[in-house]
């Protein structure tokens, strides 16, 4: 393979018309060198559509892509890590996050202004307790203990913990097992996180109440 | 975004968009189905951004990669073949580039400058690949002329818009 066929098929490939043989036998010799080449080849490509005389987009479209992320699809980021931490398929994380646009998803809590949503884990949550919690804005969740191991995916919202430290959206927090602690939720916007915890003791609290059911 | 925050989905959409839409709207010649694509390729982008990698390329390359890859999936699968005339598809000089951020602006005004350093032929081939996903023989069969030579003008103008490119992410002027 000469270095000029070489060139030639990482163009094909990056345009996407070398056959799937061929793409096949390219991606196993991408090394680093080639995946430098390959990355400067997409940016001269796509260099190209700065060519086209440019106009700017409707405003509509703006408000309806702004919209989208508002509603149904707004969790839409989560579907893998959700799917990942409490061990279901992605179809199924994407069912979960959809049912929490529905108020009546919720189920209150002993704790004022917090709720929860019981889920079943898979099997690499058993034993453990798995669900979603939603804690209106600027609300202390009380101190508690955690038995066992406790990990964390905040959905929405962030909250600030007693250690001094900030979990915001999309942040992972993950907790071990014998540690306690309170946090409180950021003002503005309720918090809402998926959490797999390993048994948890919250004072003044009937944990069957409170507790996801176990997975 | 990656923390799904839908401000930075909005800022995305205003540093982006127009040539977005623009390269949708080329490839499709659809106004509405472009929309539409542009719209589901930053929906996509925004639920995918804890997947983007930033050694893999800019942020812009991936949404045109993507944007492209899928309106030509579209195209295929609707059976429609594109007619238009490569005179209709050329660059139109009397158009600024109109962007969001200066950098954007800088972007576009150096590629047109390139654009114009390349040979008319030059331009063909990597128009013919680019915007209609044909692949060199198809390009050669369009064109009735060579394979080799579709490559090796391919392979030129490749290189000065590489040259370009290298120029403007290391902030160099353009040679």
């Amino acid at each position: 393979m000469t270095a000029a066929n070489h060139d030639a098929r990482l163009v094909e490939y990056a345009l996407g018309t070398l056959p799937a043989d061929e793409r096949a036998e390219l991606e196993r010799e991408l090394g680093t060198r080639l995946q430098a080449e390959l990355r400067a080849t997409r940016e001269a490509l796509t260099a190209l559509s700065s060519s086209l005389p440019l106009q700017p987009p409707p405003s509509a479209l703006r408000e309806r892509l702004l919209a989208s992320v508002h509603g149904p699809a707004r969790f839409s980021p989560f579907i893998d890590r959700l799917a990942r931490l409490i061990d279901v398929a992605a179809e199924r994380a994407r069912e979960l996050l959809a049912s929490l646009e529905h108020p009546g998803t919720w189920l209150a809590s002993p704790g004022a202004n917090i709720h929860l949503v019981h889920l079943v884990g898979g099997p690499a949550c058993a034993g453990a307790d798995v669900g979603f919690v939603r804690v209106t804005a600027g609300t202390t969740f009380p101190h508690h203990r955690h038995l066992g191991e406790e990990h964390v995916l905040v959905l929405q919202g962030g909250y600030c913990d007693s250690d001094g430290s900030h979990v915001g959206t999309g942040d992972h927090a993950d907790m071990p097992a014998d540690s306690a602690h309170e946090f409180t939720a950021d003002p503005g916007q309720d918090l809402i996180y998926a959490v797999v915890v390993h048994g948890v003791e919250i004072p003044g609290f009937d944990m069957d109440a409170v507790l996801p059911r176990r997975g | 975004m990656a923390r799904g925050d839908s401000n930075a989905l909005g800022v995305l959409y205003d540093r982006h968009a127009t040539v977005m839409l623009a390269t949708a709207g080329r490839i499709l010649g659809n106004q509405r189905e472009a929309e539409d694509l542009v719209h589901d390729v930053l929906l996509e982008a925004w639920a995918k951004a804890a997947d983007y990698d930033r050694e893999r390329g800019s942020v812009r390359t991936w949404l045109l990669v993507r944007l492209r890859s899928r309106a030509l999936d579209r195209l295929r699968r609707s059976g429609r073949i594109r007619v238009q005339t490569m005179e209709a598809r050329t660059i139109d000089e009397s158009l600024p580039a109109q962007a969001d951020d200066p950098g954007q602006s800088l972007d576009h005004a150096r590629v047109r400058a390139a654009l114009q350093e390349l040979s008319e032929p030059q331009r063909r081939v990597l128009e013919l690949a680019y915007f209609e996903g044909l692949s060199s023989t198809e390009v050669a069969e369009r064109l009735a002329i060579p394979i080799g030579t579709v490559k090796s003008r391919t392979a030129a103008g490749l290189a000065r818009l590489r040259a370009v490119m290298h120029d403007y992410t290391t902030g160099g002027r353009p040679r």
